[in-house]
């Protein structure tokens, strides 16, 4: 059984890195766009079609977050009561900073689809701070995520 | 703005203003028990034998059925009466305020010791 949660984990893992990256080619392009296409690395990321990544976020987020959903019970019992007894609260609070970031982009996903799909200049302020606050979100969860696999994941 | 559009923003934006002092007072829709495998209705404390209680599922269903209501009465609201409420600033303003409430209620885990 604790083989079969480690598969899990570590496909939400993978799942993460593809959003983590679906997502900040889009914040990028969306908040810092290039005027002029040139050929170097960071024109090329700054320079890339946020519509395209749309649907590709908004997949990759929803699994992700499901497959979160499905291993958090296992985090809660084997985990969360491991940080409490080594009073590693910083990495426990960042945790719950996650789960809350991730609930709010949850629901923020139907508007930033329908902000992305008719893309204009009326919604492009807002389209951008939505997407870069996604961005953050997936960061932040990621990282987190990172850290709290350090302390007591695959193998522990 | 279409209607799409607007009721789209109040989702998102319901679902940020009752999230926030959800996850604060613990307004949570059901418990769940992991180690029993059980689930309540509301909030229950844990079932002892060092068995935890997780209210987060909870508190994700308390808002997304109080944003469904709220975007459900918007949509009855005359189209006329909805444009002049700036929806393109709220739907992202409102989110990040959340964003500082939770942080702000989580604090505490940054200064313990």
């Amino acid at each position: 059984m604790q083989v079969g949660w480690s598969i899990l984990l570590i496909i939400h893992g993978i799942l993460a890195v593809f959003l983590l990256g679906a997502i900040t080619h889009q914040a990028v392009g969306a908040a810092w766009p290039v005027t002029k296409r040139g050929s170097g690395f960071f024109s090329s990321v700054r320079g890339v079609n946020g519509m395209s990544y749309t649907n590709a976020v908004i997949v990759l987020f929803v699994v992700t977050f499901t497959l979160g959903c499905i291993i958090y019970p296992t985090y809660r019992i084997n985990v969360r009561t491991v940080l409490q007894e080594y009073r590693l609260f910083k990495p426990e609070g960042m945790f719950e900073m996650k789960e809350h970031l991730l609930a709010l982009s949850l629901a923020l996903l139907p508007v930033y689809w329908i902000f992305w799909s008719k893309a204009s200049e009326a919604n492009r302020v807002a389209r951008t701070v939505l997407t870069s606050l996604i961005a953050v979100a997936v960061w932040w969860s990621f990282l987190t995520g990172h850290i709290i696999n350090n302390i007591r994941g695959f193998g522990s | 703005m279409t209607k799409v559009e607007r009721l789209a923003a109040i989702f998102g934006i319901a679902f940020a203003v009752i999230y926030a002092p959800t996850m604060d007072y613990n307004w949570t829709f059901a418990t769940y028990h992991p180690i029993q495998g059980i689930w309540q209705l509301g909030r229950a404390p844990p079932l002892g034998g060092g068995s935890p209680a997780m209210y987060w599922y909870g508190f994700v269903i308390t808002a997304a059925l109080g944003a469904l209501a709220l975007t459900a009465i918007a949509a009855l609201v005359p189209d006329k009466l909805m444009d002049r409420v700036p929806w393109r600033s709220l739907i992202w303003s409102v989110p990040l305020g959340a964003i500082i409430y939770v942080g702000y209620v989580l604090l505490p885990y940054a200064t313990k010791t």
